[in-house]
């Protein structure tokens, strides 16, 4: 609890707000593209 | 149809995953010559959409073959990094971390001691402290140390004949994590003439990121400090302190 207590959650999105957006990105692409959504991920290589 | 199919907690769980993962890297990578392969990954991403949406198969398939070797390629010659990550991974919080404010105190009281004992000693110093925007350019230019921060520590690397004490020191997530380190000149015309090379060390420094750079003059001991290109001459160590607790404490 006391952790969750000292975390600030506005200042846990703003820090490197613009990597963590590119961060998710790549992600949810990365997610995607090996789950054969974006092209065939790979599976007919 | 198949989106909303494969959509599920599981995956929910296995994109935050890879966002916690693929955002350390980022941050690690940040402020390294490894920070351009990054760009050449998301463009590399940005023309594989770009392709299936126009639905152009040859190339859509030409650039999947080339990324899978890519990313082959990435984990060979970043192997020495990529470990480095995976061995950090496991130290930090995933998101963010913040010192401990008691932790803060101590650190910028241990820095202005000891710029406060190298400038009566009339010892040159040189210390950059890290903020947002990483300097791993300038701490590879140097000798990686990931040392305790301790007044003493600083006051012996700036010891005249030590070994480290030419070059800059930086400072971050609480420790010196190098020495000896070159930090780019200023070529701003504005600045006086007689400024020496470690002044305009530390005003390039803040130039080119958004450091605080310390330094003390070993002509007359004098303590200045560069923030954002701009140097302010002749603190005391107590100035010192009062500034650099409101430039840390500055939401950015």
């Amino acid at each position: 609890m006391e952790f969750f207590r000292r975390v600030d959650i506005k200042k846990a999105i703003t820090h490197n707000f613009w990597l963590k957006l590119a961060a998710l990105i790549v992600a949810v692409f990365i997610w995607l593209y090996v789950s054969g959504l974006i092209t065939s991920g790979g599976r007919n290589i | 149809m198949e989106l909303t199919r494969l959509m599920n907690w599981k995956a929910i769980l296995e994109i935050l995953i890879l966002w916690g993962v693929v955002y350390r890297i980022f941050l690690f990578l940040k402020g390294t010559k490894a920070a351009y392969l990054l760009r050449g990954i998301m463009i590399l991403i940005a023309a594989l959409l770009a392709f299936q949406m126009l639905g152009l198969p040859i190339l859509t398939r030409l650039l999947t073959y080339f990324f899978a070797f890519f990313l082959i390629l990435v984990v060979i010659i970043f192997q020495p990094e990529l470990r480095e990550v995976l061995v950090h991974l496991g130290k930090r919080h995933i998101f963010y971390m913040e010192p401990e404010r008691e932790e803060a105190e101590r650190i910028l009281k241990e820095i202005v001691s000891a710029t406060g004992a190298l400038s009566r000693k009339r010892t040159g110093a040189l210390i950059a402290l890290r903020r947002e925007i990483g300097l791993k350019k300038y701490t590879e230019s140097g000798v990686v140390l990931n040392a305790d921060l301790s007044s003493e520590l600083l006051q012996s690397i700036f010891y005249p004949s030590a070994p480290l004490h030419d070059g800059g020191v930086i400072i971050g997530e609480g420790k010196v994590l190098a020495a000896s380190c070159l930090f780019p000149l200023s070529e701003n015309q504005d600045l006086e003439k007689t400024t020496g090379m470690r002044h305009r060390a530390a005003v390039g420094l803040s130039e080119n990121s958004d450091s605080l750079v310390i330094t003390v003059s070993e002509e007359n001991g004098s303590i200045s400090l560069a923030i954002n290109g701009q140097l302010t001459r002749d603190l005391t160590p107590n100035d010192l302190l009062t500034i650099l607790r409101g430039q840390l404490a500055k939401p950015r």
